[in-house]
């Protein structure tokens, strides 16, 4: 809910001004906006508890019990400002922020204890990010709707509940999506793409996971 | 502190000098007005002498050699712990002569003992004037590298005496079953389970993460606690304390599994010495050794509740405490 009145707000905020506004988009041109969106679901790693088994000979284990954590989907909500090289490039700096629960399959318990979820866990995720954005005039939709391609690579941090260090590390992005102008100066941008965290928090070493990303918000060229 | 072995042996506590209950997780202790105080060394190195009488298959300096590494694993494990070994001694381990003694004993009456540790100590600092272990002749033992068939190993059995001779007490890392009314070991994931692997098993001559937490617990080095933390909580049941539960804590990044008791009526916990990560926790009662392992006649664990996992996950940071971790559990 918080990141929809977070819309909400950037959109009343951003429309009036965008929709006064004259002109287009230029080289040195800035632009900033903000918006809500979803963050797919993604593993997070598996581990298995395990002790030592009372036999000669090569050493083997005995699985206590397994646990395999995925980051359930979740809203995001987020801001931009980029700067416009060129009529059709762009470079743009973002911050995002996000609560996605983690949820953690915990099976196979040698004493037969049922499997279970635990999920009463979520992560705060801080991710901050450069990217660029080409726009691609040429493939208009309607006469206000112009299609971009985005790419971007951005610093991760995640703390837990408890404000505890639950990992960093660094996440890519890329994707594309359209920006329909509802004024001269400003209006609204859809975006989906895919991401790949390398790094965050993991129940095992972290690595490379992929995730999709979808959003919504406003703009306002100035 | 004694080990029993498995082969159908049964735990069975041998009380030695004026050793207190076990305490805390893995330490032993000694009460002092209302309160605990573990119990330590604090002269260092331990100098200790090992008894100039073999056994079949194992001269006393290859029982030295055995002690001696057993020794440096413990001394290995971030804990500010020495030893020097002084040389060979006619004494007897068990006796009150105010040198640390390790050797052979011919207990046949002990027929379910493989080797106990006892103390001399000061019962109002908590400190260890003296302490001695013997390994029970009456089993068949080996110090081969690979270990021997029908064989004890000399070393294994030396790490675990070893830590009670520091001050840690039992662990409850580890899961036996019970064949015809007799306990087995199946696995266990600290040196310092109450029961020892079968003959020909090496394994129990490494530490586990359990150990080197407790041991670090009671002899921290310089920096161990910038480098660890905590986790602490509670194990209620009905809103109210569970007396005994046994709460393992698994760092899922290291593998490792770390444990400890609930010690109060309010049922709290505090395992200390994590190496810094994700943990998940677990609750179970106490089943897999005999409680007087854990705990004296007078306070009985309280096992009536399931296995229960803590409903959060739990992110340990240096030098820092997680938690309080309530962790509710249901009657069996």
């Amino acid at each position: 809910m918080s990141a929809c009145r977070s819309a909400l707000l950037w959109a009343l905020v951003l429309f009036p001004a965008a929709l006064s506004a004259q002109g287009s988009p230029r080289a040195g041109a800035f632009e900033i906006g903000g918006g809500a969106g979803w963050i797919g679901g993604s593993p997070a790693g598996d581990a298995t508890a395990s002790e030592t088994r009372n036999q000669t000979g090569v050493a083997a284990l005995l699985t206590l019990f397994e646990a395999d954590a995925r980051l359930r989907p979740t809203g995001a909500y987020g801001a931009r400002v980029g700067f416009h090289l060129t009529p059709t490039t762009s470079v743009e700096a973002g911050f995002s922020y996000s609560r996605p629960t983690v949820a953690i399959a915990v099976s196979g318990d040698f004493e037969d204890s049922p499997d279970v979820t635990i999920d009463a866990s979520s992560l705060r995720q801080y991710v901050v990010d450069l990217g660029v954005v080409v726009h691609l005039r040429r493939l208009r939709f309607g006469r206000d709707g112009v299609p971009f391609f985005s790419a971007g690579a951005g610093y991760l941090r995640e703390l837990t509940d408890e404000r505890a260090l639950a990992g960093t590390g660094r996440v890519y992005r890329i994707g594309g999506g359209l920006k329909q102008r509802l004024g001269p100066r400003g209006g609204l941008r859809f975006d989906a793409g895919l991401g790949v965290r390398d790094g965050g928090f993991s129940l095992d070493e972290p690595r490379l996971r992929a995730f999709f990303t979808a959003g919504a918000g406003a703009f306002l060229v100035f | 502190m004694t080990r029993a072995g498995t082969c159908g042996l049964c735990v069975i506590l041998l009380v030695v000098a004026a050793t207190a209950r076990s305490e805390a997780y893995l330490k032993l202790g000694v009460s002092v007005d209302g309160r605990t105080i573990g119990l330590r060394w604090s002269a260092r190195p331990i100098r200790y002498f090992i008894t100039d009488r073999g056994v079949p298959g194992v001269s006393s300096t290859q029982l030295a050699s055995a002690v001696a590494r057993a020794f440096e694993a413990w001394e290995r494990a971030r804990a500010s712990v020495e030893s020097e070994f002084v040389g060979f001694t006619s004494a007897e381990p068990f006796d009150d002569d105010g040198i640390v003694t390790i050797g052979f004993a011919d207990r046949p009456d002990l027929d379910r003992v493989l080797g106990s540790t006892g103390f001399v100590v000061d019962i109002f600092t908590g400190e260890i004037v003296e302490a001695d272990i013997f390994l029970n002749s009456a089993f068949p033992w080996s110090v081969a590298a690979e270990g021997a068939d029908d064989r004890f190993d000399v070393e294994a059995i030396a790490l675990h005496e070893l830590g009670h001779l520091l001050g840690l007490g039992h662990s409850m890392v580890g899961e036996t079953e019970q064949t015809a009314g007799r306990r087995r070991v199946i696995a266990a994931g600290a040196a310092m389970f109450p029961i020892a692997f079968s003959t020909g098993v090496i394994e129990g001559r490494t530490l586990r993460p359990d150990d080197v937490a407790g041991i670090s617990d009671v002899y921290p080095d310089a920096g161990v606690a910038a480098r660890t933390g905590s986790i602490n909580g509670r194990v209620v049941r009905a809103g109210d304390g569970v007396y005994g539960a046994h709460v393992v804590v698994f760092n899922t990044r290291t593998g490792a599994l770390v444990a400890g008791f609930t010690l109060s009526g309010d049922g709290a916990f505090d395992i200390a010495g994590l190496e810094p990560g994700p943990y998940l926790l677990r609750v179970e009662p106490l089943d897999d050794a005999a409680p007087e392992s854990f705990f004296d006649d007078l306070s009985p664990p309280d096992t009536d509740f399931d296995v229960t996992y803590h409903r959060r996950l739990v992110v340990v940071s240096a030098g820092e405490g997680a938690g309080p971790a309530e962790i509710a559990v249901q009657p069996q």
